[in-house]
This record gives C-alpha cells, sequence and structure tokens, in this order.
C-alpha cells in the first residue's frame, strides 16, 4: 500500500499519509479504492497548494536561477526545432509551476504554444503567446511571497 | 449548486457528504468515510476523502485537530456551518421546486 501512497507529492505525504495510513489500516482498500488514490494522487499532483504553501520559500532565488538557465537552454534547443526543446518547455512549465513559479510556469507554457503554433500557421496566436514574454521579467525579479498557511500551526512549515 | 462548491469540482458532492458528517461533531478519516457511506449509500474512496479534505480545509470550512495517536480528527468551523446550512438551503428550494412540478402544482 506504501506504493500507492509514494504516488503523492511530498508535501501532500507530510501533511496527509499517517492519518491517510491510519485510514487504509482500518479498512483495507478494495480494487476500486485503489483506484481512487490512484485518482487522488493525479489530483494532488495537479493541486499542489492543496497541501501546501502556494510557494515554496526559495529565499535564495536558487529556484529562479535554474529555471531560467533551463528555459534559456530549452529556447535555445527550441529555435532549432527540436521536439526535446519543446517538451524541455513543457517540462520546465510543469516544474516551476510545481515549486511555486506559477508565472514562470505560464510563461514557459506560453513559449510552448508559441513554438508549436508557429510551424502550424498560427502566427497570431504565437505573437500573443511571445508577447507574455514582455511581461516576464517583472515576474523574475519578485522574491516569494507566501500565503499563510494552514498548516504551519502543526508544525509542518520550513 | 454555490459557487464555492462548484470550484470543487468533482469532490463538491463528496465535500457536501463530509460537511453533513462533521455537523453531528469532530470525526477522523475512518469514521467521516463510514458516516457518509451510511449517508449516501455508497462508499468514498480514500483518495476521494483526502482530496475532499484538503479543499475544504483550504477554504477554511474544516479545520483538523490535533491528532490522536495516528487519526487526525476534523470539526466544522463557523464558516463551513454557514456554508452547509446555505447549500441544504439551496437544496431544499431545489427538492420542493422539483416536487412541485412532478406533482403538477407549480405555476
Amino acid at each position: 500500500m506504501s506504493i500507492l501512497l509514494r504516488l503523492y507529492p511530498r508535501p501532500w505525504r507530510d501533511r496527509f499519509e499517517e492519518e491517510f495510513v491510519a485510514v487504509l489500516s482500518d479498512r483495507p482498500p478494495s480494487l476500486a479504492a485503489r483506484a481512487d488514490i490512484v485518482r487522488g494522487a493525479i489530483d494532488a499532483w495537479l493541486q499542489p497548494q492543496l497541501a501546501g504553501p502556494d510557494r515554496v520559500p526559495d529565499r535564495h532565488g536558487f529556484t529562479t536561477l535554474a529555471g531560467l538557465l533551463v528555459l534559456v537552454a530549452a529556447l535555445l534547443i527550441a529555435a532549432n526545432g527540436s521536439l526535446t526543446g519543446w517538451f524541455g518547455l513543457l517540462a520546465l512549465a510543469f516544474a516551476t509551476n510545481r515549486v511555486g513559479h506559477a508565472r514562470l510556469a505560464k510563461l514557459c507554457l506560453a513559449l510552448f504554444v508559441g513554438f508549436l503554433l508557429f510551424p502550424l500557421g498560427g502566427g497570431f496566436i504565437s505573437l500573443v503567446a511571445w508577447a507574455m514574454l514582455a511581461i516576464a521579467p517583472s515576474n523574475f525579479v519578485s522574491t516569494a511571497t507566501e500565503r499563510p498557511d494552514p498548516h504551519t500551526a502543526s508544525g509542518t512549515g520550513s | 449548486m454555490p459557487q464555492l462548491f462548484h470550484e470543487f469540482g468533482r469532490f463538491a458532492e463528496p465535500s457536501l457528504y463530509i460537511l453533513v458528517s462533521l455537523s453531528s461533531g469532530p470525526k477522523h478519516g475512518y469514521a467521516i468515510m463510514a458516516d457518509v457511506e451510511e449517508i449516501s449509500g455508497s462508499p468514498m474512496g480514500p483518495g476521494t476523502l483526502y482530496g475532499a479534505l484538503a479543499r475544504l480545509e483550504r477554504r477554511g470550512l474544516i479545520e483538523a485537530l490535533a491528532p490522536d495517536e495516528r487519526r487526525r480528527p476534523y470539526r466544522l468551523t463557523a464558516l463551513g456551518a454557514t456554508a452547509l446550512e446555505g447549500q441544504l438551503e439551496h437544496l431544499t428550494a431545489f427538492a420542493r421546486t422539483g416536487f412541485a412540478r412532478l406533482r403538477g402544482t407549480a405555476t
């Protein structure tokens, strides 16, 4: 059963794993319940803010710097028409969203869509996507500000 | 269904069941599951239970209490009670309209 729980993101497990295991020990899960757990894991990955702060503290700007470096690399590769670069952008979008850089994630998605549509003749939409780049710098220099986390009272804050 | 529950997507109905369950007092996960099964007539999966609990807690409709060994009870907040009351009133009005139309007494 612990294998299924490993499907959940770390912040979610830090918050709910112990009581979740207690529930499963009270009632061993049926096949349908196991499927429900997997579905719940997908939801937990799609909604990471449900079990943690909206932004992961990034006081040293490490994730911002790393994200920008990967973004530049992905752009260089994608500019050559490589699928690796495109999907690198997509992966970066998910990764940055995961650590709380929602705006950087949106930018990556916009670039991904832009690169995807441009060769298909979607010039206008592509330009709109690229326009988002113009507003990006103000996002990059902003420091992480966390919304009060209801779970820190139980001592899970970092 | 009010906007609050619309935001919960597929967790809207399970969330409502959980709020009803907690309206009679704090309960931990397994007790909620058992109670919801009794109320609704169908089991609630653990993934759905914790997806709904996380949303309800995030919106301040329920709050977690100190864990009792590994089991953490939850209780309804004042905001949660208000939201539940509004939702039940909405459903009551909906049911009244439905019955009236079914019996042909509605205008």
